[in-house]
């Protein structure tokens, strides 16, 4: 080897470490980032708008621990490009955190979004997010709309198939049933907060018995009465 | 002599600083402990609650139990899925016991139309030392019912030429008035059962009374309002209004009725002992209680004899000086009449009461002087030295 030669691969050595590590940063944390102004942060008893919606959020097995964590994971199509727009929610409305993030999916499934140290305004700062797997929500929504299955906390799932799915439902203080492809109607569990604002009931539905299409069917029973609505849950095969 | 003096007048310092600071401690902590106490609710005071309501629920507490006779209606049994046989069926009449660790909300937005959902509800039953394995039973045409493990639902609906249903229905635990307005969800639209109009009184039996009176003014509720009869029963998973939890094994429920409105609504009478806690429409939620400094500010024996005690401590000084001024005059005069006996008599020992403690302190000086006489002189001796306090 010659000593020409030998300060050519001095040089390309620094140049090839920068680029791994930006290669691997990027494929470490999210390809999604924090939309700026539109960062996440945490608000109490903010005024919310008024919204319409039967299923609320889209959990996956959701835990107390996990919910205390600064990186939420969401579950995005293979394609997916564009916003996602992130809130987090108490059952009685008193709560919300919100946030948008842009950028689009790589390989992996499940995208990770870092929330980052909650930002409480004040006259509230001192409270906390108020971890609770029945009252407090999250949910992810496309710029269309769609509400896509999201996970607290930073770790991958290991085998997803056999969790258990929270479906967040605004019930209009009834019962409220779903029925997921041909499988046994599920009752869903009231919540027993005495000011259910922004839903009122959650279902555990076992992800291993959501259909390959994700279409489930969601019943509601105010005392005699029943209505039917159907809505599809995003579940990639690949 | 001179370095004893200097010594103790630098140790006095501290030492009246310290006990100083002790009795400013000691007063301050009297006076908050007291100020706690009196902020805890009376036990005599009572919240007198009417309320006309779309809806009401009843969750009764440790050791009560309701019965309730209803009309004849249909029964459903929540546990059974859409489209499974065995849902619904029907009974002329229907009897509802309902025990601590079941939760009933009673709606009716129509005269004709009384609708009731009885579940379980595991926050209460954990409270309870002992609970029954099944807090609701259903009695139809005077047969038990099969037990359900998810509750029921029952619906009574009076027919058009019968008129509105005629029924009124003790409650006795815990009652909530009231409901959240729900947020749309593409569901058939339905009127929610908000609470309409209330009020709430507060009474109380003052201190050394057994007369009930109405204190302080009368709490209007809003329009869309949640009440609860037992604040402090509120779930610590609730955000941001965690109340401190308590025992429902020792609270005293809210008892009264309710019954049907010509107009449709429920008109319900209440007595619970508080605190109650009410929620305007999404507001956050604040108490209604009756303190006990409210019995003892009204009770007329303990303002008597505070004030009483007000003019004593007021007249003190001016009592003290009155009762030294006549005391020195009885002495001038006792010293005026005989002043020569009174100064030579060794054998006359000299009145016990003019032998003041600061003469008996000061040693072998003082124990001479044995006659009223020189006592008198040391009295007036004194007074001399502080004009300020006393009107000779």
């Amino acid at each position: 080897m010659t000593p020409s030669t030998r300060r050519i691969d001095r040089r390309v050595v620094p140049w090839f470490l920068t680029c791994l590590a930006l290669a691997w940063t990027a494929g470490a944390y999210a390809q999604f980032q924090p939309v700026p102004g539109r960062e996440y942060h945490e608000i109490f008893n903010a005024t919310n708008q008024v919204r319409g919606e039967a299923i609320v959020a889209l959990v996956l097995a959701p835990s107390i621990e996990a919910q205390q964590a600064d990186t939420i994971q969401v579950l995005l199509p293979a394609s997916y490009n564009g916003e996602l727009r992130v809130e987090a929610l108490s059952a009685d409305g008193r709560f919300r955190g919100e946030g948008s993030f842009a950028g689009s999916r790589s390989r992996d499934r499940w995208v990770a979004l870092p929330l980052g140290r909650a930002e409480a305004k004040e006259p509230h700062a001192s409270l906390r997010r108020p971890v609770n797997t029945e009252t407090l929500a999250l949910a992810v929504r496309g710029a269309d709309g769609t509400l896509y299955v999201a996970r607290w906390g930073g770790e991958a799932p290991s085998s997803h198939r056999s969790e258990m799915l929270r479906i967040y439902v605004n019930s209009g203080r009834a019962d409220i049933f779903i029925v997921p492809g041909k499988a046994k109607a599920v009752h869903c569990r009231p919540l027993t907060i005495p000011q259910p604002l922004r839903y009122d009931s959650y279902c555990d539905v076992p992800l291993a018995d959501v259909p390959a299409d994700g279409n489930l069917k969601l019943i509601r029973r105010d005392q005699f009465e029943e209505q039917t609505q159907t809505f599809s849950v995003y579940l990639p095969h690949e | 002599m001179r370095m004893a003096e200097v010594r103790s007048k630098w140790i006095g310092l501290p030492a009246k600083l310290l006990s100083g600071a002790l009795t400013a401690v000691v007063i301050m902590l009297i006076l908050i402990f007291s100020l706690k106490i009196l902020s805890r609710p009376s036990g005599s005071g009572t919240l007198s609650i009417t309320a006309a309501t779309g809806s009401l629920t009843l969750e009764p507490l440790c050791g009560e139990s309701v019965t309730w006779d209803l009309p004849a209606g249909r029964v459903g049994r929540r546990s059974v899925a859409p489209g499974e046989p065995g849902y619904e069926t029907s009974a002329e009449a229907v009897t509802m016991v309902l025990a601590p660790g079941s939760r009933t909300r009673v709606i009716s937005s129509d005269a004709r139309v009384l609708r009731v959902s009885v579940e379980q509800t595991d926050d209460l039953a954990q409270r309870c030392p002992a609970v029954a394995s099944q807090p609701y039973r259903l009695i139809l045409d005077g047969a038990p019912a099969a037990q359900d493990p998810v509750g029921f639902n029952y619906e009574a609906r009076a027919r058009a030429e019968a008129g509105p249903l005629k029924i009124s229905l003790p409650v006795s635990g815990r009652v909530i008035l009231g409901q959240v307005v729900s947020e749309g969800a593409d569901w058939r639209a339905r009127s929610a059962p908000i609470l309409l109009t209330g009020a709430i009184m507060r009474r109380v039996k003052p201190w050394f009374s057994d007369e009930v009176m109405t204190v302080g003014e009368t709490e209007r509720l809003d329009q869309g309002s949640i009440l609860d009869s037992h604040a402090c029963m509120e779930p610590r998973t609730s955000s941001i209004a965690a109340a401190p939890g308590c025992s429902a094994a020792q609270l005293v429920p809210a008892v009264g009725f309710f019954q049907i409105l010509d107009a449709g609504g429920l008109q319900v009478q209440l007595y619970a002992r508080g605190p109650a806690g009410v929620q305007n429409y999404r507001g956050p939620q604040h108490r209604i209680e009756v303190p006990l400094s409210t019995a003892l500010w009204e009770s007329d024996t303990v303002k008597v004899w505070g004030a009483f005690f007000l003019l004593i401590f007021a007249c003190l000084e001016q009592v003290s000086r009155v009762c030294k001024s006549t005391w020195t005059r009885i002495l001038h005069s006792i010293t005026k009449r005989s002043p020569d006996k009174a100064a030579t008599s060794d054998a006359e020992p000299a009145p016990r009461a003019i032998v003041s403690d600061r003469a008996s302190a000061a040693g072998g000086e003082t124990a001479v002087r044995s006659s009223a006489a020189e006592a008198f002189h040391e009295i007036e001796r004194l007074q001399q030295t502080n004009p300020k306090k006393t009107n000779i």
